[in-house]
C-alpha cells in the first residue's frame, strides 16, 4: 500500500501493480466513500480529479458548471475503496449548491492554488463551513495545487520560490491547527495527487462505513446521492483496472 | 497555411470568370512556452486573421474567410509610362492609407504582391501576413523582401519608392546578387550613416551614395534635373526619405503634386472606399441584384457571377475542393518535418533577425496556385439549370399534424388571436420533418412533394452544393429585406439553416435590430469590475476546442462581450455558463462583436430568463422541477426509475441548462431559436429518452456518469422528438413563473393585462417547494377541458364525495387498488390521465397530471363551462376480478354522457 501511494511519477507501474494486486481479491465488495472537492474557481479541482481518475492532464479544461461526478477505486491493504467524487463548481455564486454535494460526504478535498494567496483564504472558509455543517466525522484534506508553476529560486539565497504566493509552511501550519490532512500537488505533472486520496482512505473510519446501513432518501426536497443498498452491488464490482492504486 | 482566392476579372459587372487560388506559408511549429495560456502560433494566426476578413478596399485583395482575392499577376512590371505609374502609385497609396487606418502594416510590399487586373486596377495581396503572424513572430521566415527594405526596416512607403523607380528604369534597385542579404544590409547601414552626417545637400544628391551598390542608372535618375519627370522624381525621393521621421505617410503622399492631375480630372472620387465594414452579407450583393434571379434565357451566364468570393470558396469546398490535396498534388505542400525547417543560419543586423533565403523557401511561397472551378461550375449548372430539382419553398411542409393528436401549439395560437389562421400558427412553431414527410397522414394531400433534397438527412443536405447554393441564395435575398422579411426567414429557417449564413440568420431570427453597434459601444468594457476575476479565469478555458476561441484575439473578444453583458444588464450577474452561451454567437460573428452581443441580449430573456440573476436558485429549481414533471409526463417508466435511484435533475441537469447544450452542435440551436421557449426542456427530455435503455439498467453512479459524459445523441432525432412532445404538452404543465410571458401560458392567464391581475386562488402559482416535491405536473382546468376527448379522469376521493359531484365520464377508485386496476385503466386507451389526488407515474402511465385545485375548481370556475356531474355512477369491476382482504375490488364510473 505505502509503495503504491508513493508511485506518483510512474503511473503505468502503479496501475499495473494495482491490477495484479487486485485480481485475487476482485470479489471484494468495495467500500464506498463519498468525497467532495471544494475550492475557488480555476485552482484545478477538476484537473486534480481527472489526474486521479484518468491519470492524464487536460490543458484548459472547461469550467465546471454545477458539479461533475466521477468514481475511482483505490486499494487499501485488504480493502477496495470506491471514491464517489463530486467535483463542484468553483464560482462563488454556486456556493448555494454546495451543501447538496457535501451533505453525507465522508471526505472532502479543499483545494487552493499555491500561486494565488487569495485562494487559500477561500479554502479556509470552506473548511470552516464543512466543520460547521458537514458530517461531523468528515475527513478533510487541504491540497495546494499547481506546484509545477513554482520554480525554485535560482539564487538559492533563501527558501523563496518565484511564482509562489502561499508558503508551504504557512499552509501546513494552518492545516495542522485545523486538523486537516495537508498536501501540495501538481495535477499537471501528477505529483502528490494519489497521496491525497490514499491518505484520506487511510484516515476514514472504514469499519464504521461498512457497518452503517446506507440511507435511502427519496424525499425530493433533499437531494441524497447515496444509493439504496442494493443498487450498486451489481455494477460496483467493475473491472479491476478501474483501480487507481 | 492560408488560402486565398483570386478573382481574375474584378470589374464585377462584366465578371464572368472566377478563379480561386492558393498561397501557403507555414507557422512556427510546436510552441509550448506559455503554461497558462498555451496558444500555438497557428491559433494566434487564426485569430488574428479574422479581422482581415473585414478589410475591403478597391485596391486591396480581399481576405474573405482565410481567402484573399487577387487578379492577374503582373510579374513583368517593366518600363511603363509615368502616367501609368502615377495611377498605380496613387492606388497603392490609397490602399496603404486604408491599411494604416485599420492598424495593419503591410511590411511585405514587393512587385510579387502587387497585382494588376485587366482593367488596370491595382490589387495588393498578402498584405495581412505581417499582421496575422504578430509581426512575424509566429512564423520561422522573415516577412518581407530585404531588397525593398528601408534602413530602419519598416516597409511601406520606402518599398513603394523602390518599386516605382525600378519599374521606371527597368533595373533592379540593388546591384549584384539579390540574394546577398548581407550586402544589402550593410549598404542600408551605410546609407543611414550618410544620412546622419549633417550636410546641406540632400542624401540622394550626395556623391557618397554611389558607393552603396545601388544601380547607377537609378541614382542618376534620382539626381537628374530634367523637367519631364520632375514631379515623379520628387515623389520617388519623398518615398526614399532615409530618415523615417521625415518620411511622409501614405496619407500625406496622396496630396503630393505628382497626383494633381488625378484630382484635376475628378478621378479621385472614383477611389472612395467601398464600405468600411461588411454589415450583412446581402449588402455586397446590391450591385448584382438581378443576377440572383434565375433567368432562363441567360443560361450561358456564369453561375458564380456576382457571388461574394467567400461564398464561391465555400461552394468550391462543398463541391469537393480541398486546398491541401490541391497543393499536395502540385508538390507544394509543406510536408518537410519541422526539424529540417530549423533555420540553418541566422544573421543579426540592426537588431533584426534574418534567416537565409534557402531556409525560407520552404516556409513561404508567394506563388499563386490557381484552383480549378470546373467541378463546381458543372455541379451548380446542374443544380440551377432547367433540369434542376424543383424546390418548392412554399409547400405546406409544416402541416405534419396528426389529426388525432392534440396540438397545444395550435390551440395556444387560436386562443391568442382569433384572426390568425391555423396555417400561420403552424408556421410559428411546427417544423417540417423531412424524413417523416410521407409517414403521417397529412390533411393536405395536395401539397407538392418536395424534392429529394429535403428528404435527405440534414448532414447530407449541408454537404450538397446544389442545395446549399439555393438555400444561400434564398436567405441572402431574405436577409437583404430584413427586418420586414423576418417572419419569412423564420419560416424557412425551420427547415434548416445554411451554415454559411448562420450568424446573420440567427441574428435575424432573434430580431436584432437598430444601431446595435452604438448600443454595444455605449457600455464600458474596459474598466476593472468586480466580476473580472471570474471572467478572466473562465475565458481561457471556454470552448478551447474551438480554433477561434482558443486564440488570444478570441479571448479578448469573449472577455469584452461578457463584460458588456454584465455592464448592460444591471439585474444580471456573471454566472459560469454564460461564457459558454456567448461562445456560439461570438464564433459566428467573430468580426462583429456588437452583433454577437445583440444576439446574446435577445437570446437570454427568451430562453434563460432570470437564470443569471444574483439569486437564481428559485428560478433554476423551478426549471428543474418542471423538467422532472415533463419526464414523468412523457416517460413515466424512466422517470420513476430515476426517481427511485435518487437521480435528480439537480445533480446532472444544471450544466445542461446553464449552457443550453452549447457544446453540442449548432444544429440544436438552429431549432431552439425558432421554437418555443420551452423547447430546451424537451430537448433535455429527449436526450434522456435516447439513452433510456442504458439508464433503466443502470444504478445511480452509472447514470450520473452517462449524463456527465454526454454521449453521442442524435441531434436531429432529439429535436424531432422534443417537438412532438412539446406539441402534446398542455401549457399549464410547462408553465413556469420565471418564463417570459408574452402569450397565455397557463394558470395565470393574464388576458386582462391592464388591471393588476387578480389571481383567483386556483390560479396562484404553485410554490417551488411543492413543485419540487411532486413527481407529476399539475394541469389547469382550462387545459383539461381541451383534452376532454382524450383524457381519462381518475377520481380518488371516497365514493360519497364522488357521487356528490365529479368530472363527466371520470372514474372513481380507491387509490390502494391501483395495482389491481392498472390493467383496466390501460384498457381505456386514453392519451392523457388526470388524477385528483394521486399519481400513476410509478405504474408507467404516460401523460399523467394532477388537476390544479381539484374538484372545487370546477365548481367555482364557471368560465370553462364545465358542469360538475352529479349522476349516479355505475359500479364496475376489473375484468379478471380482483380481491383484497376487504373484499372485491370495484370502481365507479360516470357514464353521464352515455345516458343522454
Amino acid at each position: 500500500m505505502s509503495n503504491n501511494s508513493r508511485q506518483n511519477g510512474s503511473d503505468s507501474t502503479a496501475r499495473a501493480g494495482g491490477e495484479n494486486g487486485l485480481t485475487p481479491s476482485a470479489n471484494l465488495k468495495p467500500v464506498q466513500v463519498k468525497l467532495v472537492l471544494l475550492g475557488e474557481a480555476a485552482v484545478g479541482k477538476s484537473s486534480l480529479v481527472f489526474r486521479f481518475v484518468n491519470n492524464e492532464f487536460q490543458e484548459n479544461k472547461e469550467p465546471t458548471i454545477g458539479a461533475a461526478f466521477l468514481t475511482q477505486k483505490c486499494r487499501l491493504e485488504d480493502k477496495v475503496i470506491k471514491f464517489e467524487i463530486w467535483d463542484t463548481a468553483g464560482q462563488e455564486r454556486f456556493h448555494s449548491l454546495a451543501p447538496m454535494y457535501y451533505r453525507n460526504a465522508q471526505a472532502a478535498v479543499v483545494v487552493y492554488d499555491v500561486t494565488k494567496a487569495a485562494s487559500l483564504d477561500k479554502a479556509k472558509s470552506w473548511v470552516k463551513e464543512l466543520q460547521r455543517q458537514a458530517n461531523p466525522n468528515i475527513v478533510i484534506a487541504l491540497a495546494g495545487n499547481k506546484i509545477d508553476l513554482v520554480q525554485p529560486n535560482e539564487e538559492g539565497e533563501d527558501d523563496s520560490e518565484s511564482g509562489r504566493q502561499v508558503p508551504t509552511e504557512e499552509a501546513k501550519a494552518y492545516a495542522l491547527e485545523a486538523g486537516l490532512l495537508f498536501f501540495e500537488t501538481s495535477a499537471k505533472k501528477g505529483d502528490g495527487v494519489r497521496d491525497v486520496f490514499t491518505e484520506i482512505a487511510k484516515k476514514i473510519p472504514l469499519e464504521h462505513i461498512i457497518s452503517r446501513p446506507r440511507q435511502v432518501n427519496n424525499n425530493s426536497n433533499q437531494i441524497n446521492v447515496i444509493q439504496p443498498p442494493g443498487a450498486n452491488r451489481n455494477n460496483g464490482g467493475g473491472p479491476a483496472k478501474d483501480c487507481a492504486c | 497555411m492560408a488560402t486565398f482566392a483570386t478573382e481574375k476579372d474584378l470589374n464585377s459587372s462584366s465578371q464572368h470568370d472566377v478563379h480561386l487560388s492558393v498561397c501557403s506559408f507555414s507557422a512556427v511549429a510546436g510552441v509550448e512556452d506559455r503554461d497558462i495560456v498555451p496558444a500555438t502560433a497557428t491559433t494566434e494566426i487564426f485569430g488574428n486573421f479574422q479581422a482581415l476578413k473585414t478589410i475591403s478596399h478597391p485596391n486591396l485583395c480581399e481576405y474573405v474567410e482565410i481567402i484573399i482575392c487577387g487578379s492577374r499577376k503582373s510579374s513583368e512590371l517593366s518600363c511603363v509610362g509615368v502616367s501609368m505609374l502615377r495611377e498605380w502609385a496613387f492606388q497603392i497609396l490609397k490602399a496603404l492609407a486604408y491599411l494604416n487606418s485599420n492598424n495593419i502594416i503591410h511590411h511585405n510590399l514587393s512587385p510579387n504582391n502587387i497585382l494588376i487586373d485587366s482593367e488596370g486596377t491595382v490589387k495588393l495581396a498578402n498584405y495581412g501576413l505581417y499582421y496575422m503572424t504578430k509581426g512575424g513572430a509566429n512564423v520561422d521566415f522573415p516577412i518581407g523582401y530585404p531588397h525593398y527594405l528601408p534602413p530602419e526596416a519598416i516597409y511601406h512607403v520606402w518599398s513603394l519608392g523602390v518599386i516605382l523607380v525600378e519599374i521606371h528604369t527597368g533595373l533592379p534597385f540593388w546591384e549584384g546578387d539579390e540574394k546577398d542579404i548581407d550586402k544589402i544590409f550593410s549598404s542600408l547601414w551605410e546609407l543611414q550613416c550618410i544620412a546622419d552626417v549633417e550636410d546641406e545637400q540632400e542624401v540622394w544628391d550626395r556623391f557618397t551614395v554611389f558607393q552603396l551598390g545601388i544601380s547607377e542608372a537609378i541614382l542618376e535618375f534620382l539626381q537628374g534635373t530634367d523637367d519631364d519627370y520632375g514631379d515623379f522624381r520628387n515623389f520617388v525621393r519623398a518615398c526614399l526619405e532615409v530618415n523615417p521621421s521625415d518620411r511622409c505617410s501614405p496619407e500625406q503622399l496622396l496630396s503630393h503634386p505628382f497626383f494633381s492631375s488625378i484630382y484635376e480630372n475628378g478621378l479621385g472620387n472614383h477611389y472612395k472606399y467601398w464600405w468600411v465594414k461588411p454589415f450583412l452579407q446581402s449588402r455586397k450583393l446590391n450591385l448584382d441584384d438581378e443576377l440572383l434571379e434565375p433567368q432562363e434565357e441567360s443560361h450561358n451566364k456564369d453561375v458564380l457571377e456576382g457571388i461574394p468570393l467567400s461564398q464561391v470558396y465555400y461552394f468550391w469546398k462543398l463541391a469537393g475542393g480541398d486546398v491541401e490535396s490541391e497543393l499536395a498534388k502540385r508538390g507544394f505542400l509543406l510536408s518537410t518535418p519541422p526539424i529540417e525547417r530549423i533555420p540553418r543560419a541566422v544573421k543579426v543586423q540592426n537588431g533584426k533577425e534574418e534567416g537565409t533565403a534557402q531556409d525560407t523557401a520552404f516556409l513561404y511561397s508567394d506563388i499563386i496556385h490557381s484552383l480549378s472551378l470546373k467541378e463546381l461550375r458543372q455541379r451548380l449548372e446542374i443544380a440551377t439549370g432547367p433540369n434542376r430539382d424543383t424546390f418548392e419553398w412554399d409547400t405546406d411542409y409544416f402541416l405534419v399534424v396528426d389529426e388525432d393528436d392534440m396540438n397545444f401549439l395550435v390551440d395556444e395560437m387560436s386562443d391568442e388571436e382569433s384572426s390568425s389562421t391555423k396555417d400561420e400558427f403552424i408556421d410559428k412553431y411546427l417544423f417540417l420533418d423531412p424524413n417523416n414527410k410521407s409517414t403521417p397522414s397529412t390533411s393536405n394531400g395536395t401539397s407538392q412533394s418536395p424534392t429529394n433534397n429535403v428528404k435527405l438527412p440534414l448532414l447530407i443536405r449541408e454537404k450538397d452544393v446544389g442545395y446549399q447554393f439555393q438555400r444561400v441564395a434564398l436567405f441572402t435575398e431574405l436577409l437583404r429585406e430584413y427586418p420586414s422579411s423576418r417572419d419569412e426567414i423564420i419560416h424557412h429557417a425551420k427547415v434548416d439553416i445554411p451554415p454559411f449564413l448562420r450568424g446573420k440568420i440567427w441574428a435575424a431570427i432573434l430580431g436584432v435590430n437598430g444601431d446595435y453597434q452604438a448600443i454595444y459601444d455605449s457600455y464600458d468594457k474596459e474598466n476593472e469590475k468586480e466580476t473580472d476575476r471570474q471572467i478572466d479565469v473562465d475565458v481561457p478555458r471556454c470552448h478551447q476546442y474551438h480554433q477561434l476561441l482558443s486564440s488570444p484575439v478570441g479571448h479578448g473578444k469573449l472577455r469584452r462581450l461578457l463584460k458588456c453583458f454584465v455592464a448592460s444588464n444591471t439585474k444580471l450577474v456573471y454566472w459560469q455558463g454564460l461564457d459558454s452561451i456567448c461562445a456560439p454567437f461570438l464564433t459566428l460573428n467573430f468580426n462583429d462583436e456588437a452583433l454577437a452581443f445583440s444576439c446574446l441580449q435577445a437570446f437570454i430573456p427568451k430562453f434563460l430568463k432570470d437564470f443569471f440573476i444574483f439569486d437564481n436558485s428559485p428560478v433554476i429549481q423551478e426549471y428543474l422541477a418542471v423538467f422532472r414533471h415533463l419526464l414523468s409526463f412523457h416517460d413515466p417508466e424512466l422517470s420513476s426509475h430515476l426517481n427511485r435511484i435518487g437521480y435528480q435533475p439537480d445533480l446532472y441537469a444544471i450544466p445542461w441548462f446553464l449552457t443550453l447544450f452549447t457544446h453540442k452542435t449548432y444544429h440544436l440551436w438552429d431549432k431552439i431559436l425558432v421554437g418555443p421557449p420551452s423547447l430546451p426542456l424537451f430537448a433535455g427530455i429527449s436526450i434522456l429518452r435516447q439513452l433510456k435503455d442504458e439508464f433503466i439498467k443502470s444504478g445511480f453512479n452509472e447514470c450520473i456518469q452517462l449524463a456527465d459524459s454526454f454521449p453521442d445523441v442524435d441531434i436531429e432525432k432529439c429535436i424531432q422528438s422534443a417537438l412532438s412532445m412539446c406539441k402534446v404538452t398542455p401549457p399549464s404543465v410547462i408553465y413556469r413563473v420565471h418564463e417570459e410571458h408574452s402569450k397565455p401560458g397557463g394558470p395565470s392567464d393574464s388576458e386582462n393585462q391592464l388591471s393588476d391581475p387578480v389571481q383567483r386562488w386556483w390560479e396562484q402559482p404553485i410554490p417551488v417547494e411543492t413543485k419540487r416535491a411532486e413527481l407529476t405536473p399539475r394541469i389547469s382546468l382550462k387545459d383539461l377541458v381541451k383534452l376532454r376527448n382524450h383524457v381519462l379522469v381518475i377520481d380518488m376521493r371516497n365514493e360519497q364525495e364522488f357521487a356528490r359531484g365529479h368530472f363527466p365520464l371520470s372514474i372513481n377508485m380507491n387509490p390502494t387498488h391501483l395495482e389491481q386496476l392498472t390493467h383496466t385503466l390501460w384498457q381505456e386507451k386514453k392519451k392523457y390521465h388526470i388524477v385528483f389526488a394521486a399519481e400513476l407515474v410509478n405504474e408507467h402511465f404516460p401523460r399523467v397530471a394532477v388537476l390544479t385545485g381539484g374538484i372545487d375548481v370546477m365548481r367555482v370556475d364557471t368560465e370553462e363551462g364545465v358542469v360538475v356531474c352529479s349522476c349516479r355512477p355505475i359500479k364496475m369491476a376489473p375484468s379478471p376480478g380482483a380481491k383484497t382482504k376487504d373484499g372485491p375490488v370495484v370502481y365507479w364510473k360516470c357514464t353521464h354522457n352515455l345516458m343522454k
